[in-house]
């Protein structure tokens, strides 16, 4: 997402790959990898990097406190050598061939860059092993310096804790590092995404046995001044899709019973403030059936819509299932985490489930699912 | 604590009040043979497709709903030398739901009663007419040629993903013979015979003569039980014989030599796969050292693979090994070019070899027990880690009434792992490869 910034008055585009890049920098400490250090501690220590942003994390059952300074300095201080970069770029290498030898890794690539013309959700997440080699330590020390300081930092904690003293013990730790000062202004530099889809289909070969397909429909976004709107938006389209695409679905059972969709089936919707789009997809016998027969599909029921039955029937489920999220700590941290990035409080759910609208969930199904806005990515075996 | 539903059908309880959520599972174990493999694993498709009184998909997944969004499926699982055919079905707790999330929003804990009707003797009663009342005759029958459509699809593209592929290409090359070997999703060439009267002849014989094993994970109470150990009764009863015990699960035997198997594959990474026999399957007097071994050898990512495969040599972005615990063999698997083959097998050799020589600190040996402590500690807080950890337990034969790994593990000593580590026998190497031609297999004489 930051793919391009301005900062001191100056413009910086990095290599695609660059934020994973120094995710596995970070780990880089003068006392050796980090990953290491927090096993020994008995906990598991690991990060991410998602198109919005990156993430490290431990989880664990004993020696929390020193785990948390150890999360703190990692993310506070970089160590990075040029020494260790290049040793890491042979690791990242093997991991972008992992990627590319996973149909569903590649299809949804291909799928983002058929979405969108210009944002830079479009671009690989890890990069390609050629962007990747222009990855230099005088770039990700600069992506580390303006990304990497309090003022753009979310710190979450779930567990039996007492809250204060989780914050005071962050807190201590960064004014103790000398990193508790807020970082250099900076402005990520988007540029305009149309609405419509860069390109209606894009077809990838692959030596695999089996066809698979992913539909993306792409929806407005709504800005960093409206998170309860794109929350709530982002609800409606779930229940929706729930009803359309879900098992109690007449479309799901046709799809099933001829074979065109399996357990695989899955639909979700991807946002942030400058982006959002709502994915169907899985393995198939036949791609360039089951996207027809979807698409036909929705067109017929976009015309009347989903009854108010079947919106409360989903209601219903999706509260039971927020219960079953508070059994997994991690899943619960990593999930308030991300909508907090967004401005969103996930508590906040309940109350957003409980006043849905049934005619804004038709609204979203007239606007989002119009067929102008779709785009079908298949791999085809070859 | 186990409850005796009658003779070859146990109910495993384990009461997790800390949980918001129940979890039932519902299995019969088999025998892994050539003769059942594919029936074993058509059944749960067919059988998660709908009952007699939920006939279809959509009214199934329509009754879930009505439950508060409970989750239901069927599967087919191996577990070394045995097959499980199980079905599933998790509900949130006993307690009133949005209560339970306003609770949680102010940091809460709650207690009481499950406003909505017993989630979970419906849960039951529905995983027992999973098995013992399924859909009419004709619906089966296009049920059937379905599933088995998809089936052939399935078994046509495992090869798809390369890694989990390269796994199994891997134990079976070295346990062939073994029952182990047969892929879990069954044989194409089987598909044929599968016609709905076979498949209907197997599911009665396995209801009625396979061993049952039930759990309840989650909040529960003697009420809870009861009604589950009624709402499985008809289930149980469809037998009027003893159920017969399956054969627990065999430990792998020492190779002779080593092997080398390479295979082609249009990849852009090269997957190696190395088995190591070892013999020690779970509930044997050395199998906490063995997990403490696995720690040192691969099993996180500050052991050995980790660090020389990855972080000093460059060779892969992944290195890890871990335990079938039912067999006797740890399985080491990295991701590489092919071109580094050679170097990648040489690094593992060199610290399977250090690790038989008992070399390595006490620092080392700490920080891993501590890794495989908040390991076996976190696997007590999902329901599904209690439910299956036992479930591979009973099948090498143990039956134990409660799991406390920690307690064994806690206990090992640097010695025993040293004494462990000259067990280990390299077995069969295997490579996924794009260009595999020109290559001979080398026999190596075995271990030491």
């Amino acid at each position: 997402m930051d793919a391009s910034f301005e900062t001191g008055g100056q413009v910086h585009d990095v290599p695609d790959g660059t934020a994973h890049f120094l995710e596995h920098m970070a780990f880089e400490t003068d006392q050796g990898n980090a990953l290491a250090l927090f096993a020994r501690l008995g906990v598991r220590g690991n990060a991410f990097t998602s198109s919005v942003a990156t993430a490290y994390y431990f989880t664990g059952t004993d020696n929390f406190w020193p785990a948390l300074r150890r999360l703190v300095e990692l993310v506070a201080v970089s160590r990075l050598t040029p020494k260790g970069v290049e040793a890491e770029r042979r690791v990242i290498a093997q991991e972008i061939r992992m990627y590319e030898d996973s149909p569903a890794s590649r299809l949804q690539e291909r799928l983002l860059e058929a979405l969108y013309a210009v944002h830079p959700i479009r671009r690989s997440i890890a990069g390609t092993l050629e962007a990747v080699e222009g990855i230099t330590p005088d770039g990700l020390r600069r992506c580390h310096a303006t990304f990497y300081h309090p003022s753009n930092l979310v710190f979450v904690a779930a567990g039996d804790l007492d809250p204060e003293r989780v914050f005071d013990a962050v807190e201590g730790e960064m004014d103790r590092l000398g990193v508790a000062q807020p970082g250099e202004p900076f402005r990520r530099l988007v540029p305009d995404e149309p609405l419509l889809p860069a390109s209606a289909r894009t077809v990838t070969t692959l030596p695999v046995k089996r066809p698979s397909f992913m539909l993306g429909w792409k929806d407005r976004p709504f800005g960093e001044d409206h998170p309860e709107a794109l929350f709530r938006r982002e609800v409606d389209v779930s229940l929706l899709a729930d009803v359309v695409f879900g098992p109690t679905s007449g479309l799901f059972n046709d799809l099933y019973r001829a074979g065109l969709i399996d357990e695989s089936f899955s639909v979700r919707y991807a946002s942030g403030s400058t982006f959002a789009h709502a994915v169907a997809g899985g393995t198939t016998r036949d791609a360039d059936l089951v996207s027809e027969r979807l698409l036909e599909g929705i067109s017929r029921w976009r015309q009347k819509g989903i009854t108010w039955p079947e919106l409360q029937r989903k209601r219903r489920k999706a509260h039971g299932q927020f219960v079953g999220l508070f059994d997994s700590l991690e899943g619960m941290a990593t999930l308030f985490l991300m909508y907090r990035l967004k401005g969103i409080n996930l508590f906040s759910y309940p109350d957003v489930l409980e006043t849905t609208r049934l005619e804004e969930v038709n609204r979203a199904f007239g606007e989002l699912f119009a067929p102008e806005r779709v785009t079908v990515a298949t791999v085809t075996p070859g | 604590m186990r409850h005796a539903l009658g003779p070859g059908a146990d109910l495993y309880v384990l009461p997790a009040q800390r949980f918001r959520t129940a979890h039932l599972l519902v299995a019969f174990e088999q025998t892994l043979a050539p003769e059942t493999v594919t029936f074993g694993s058509l059944l749960p498709r067919v059988l998660r497709r709908g009952t007699r009184r939920w006939p279809d998909m959509p009214s199934l997944a329509g009754h879930l709903e009505d439950l508060y969004g409970s989750s239901f499926g069927a599967a087919a699982t191996k577990l070394g030398d045995l097959q499980v055919v199980e079905a599933s079905f998790s509900c949130p707790g006993p307690v009133g739901l949005l209560e339970a999330v306003r609770a949680a929003r102010r940091g809460e804990r709650l207690t009481g009663s499950d406003p909505a009707g017993s989630l979970t003797r419906q849960g039951a009663v529905l995983l027992a007419e999973t098995f013992g009342s399924p859909v009419p005759a004709g619906v089966w029958g296009d049920y059937v040629a379905e599933e088995k459509d998809g089936l052939a699809r399935d078994i046509a593209s495992v090869g798809d993903d390369r890694m989990s592929h390269a796994h199994y290409r891997c134990v079976s090359e070295m346990c062939a013979g073994e029952p182990n070997s047969l892929h879990s999703l069954g044989r194409a060439e089987d598909l044929e015979e599968m016609t709905p009267d076979a498949l209907e002849r197997f599911r009665c014989s396995l209801v009625s003569e396979a061993p049952i094993v039930a759990y309840l994970a989650g909040p529960a109470d003697d009420a809870a039980v009861e009604e589950i150990e009624e709402a499985l009764a008809p289930l149980v009863r469809t037998s009027a014989r003893a159920r017969r015990p399956v054969a627990p699960s065999a430990p792998h035997p020492r190779p002779s030599q080593e092997r080398e198997v390479v295979e082609a594959a249009d990849v852009e990474q090269a997957r190696l796969v190395i088995g190591v026999q070892t013999g020690t399957v779970l509930g044997d007097p050395d199998y906490p050292a063995q997990v403490l071994y696995n720690g040192l050898l691969g099993g996180f990512v500050s052991s050995r693979l980790f660090r020389r495969i990855r972080e000093e040599a460059g060779l892969a972005y992944y290195a890890w090994s871990r335990l079938i615990a039912t067999k006797g063999i740890i399985l080491i698997s990295c991701g590489i070019q092919e071109a580094n083959y050679g170097q990648a097998v040489e690094l593992i050799r060199r610290e399977l070899d250090s690790l038989a020589k008992g070399d390595f600190t006490d620092t080392e040996f700490e920080g891993t027990r501590n890794s495989v402590l908040a390991l076996a500690k976190a696997l007590l807080d999902t329901p599904s880690g209690l439910m299956y950890g036992h479930l591979e337990l009973r099948s090498t034969g143990h039956d134990v009434d409660e799991i406390a790994p920690w307690r064994l593990l806690q206990a090992v000593t640097p010695d025993q792992v040293r004494d462990f580590g000259r067990k280990p026998a390299l077995d069969t190497i295997y490579l996924l490869g794009k260009q595999p031609t020109g290559r001979t297999q080398e026999a190596r004489p075995s271990g030491d």
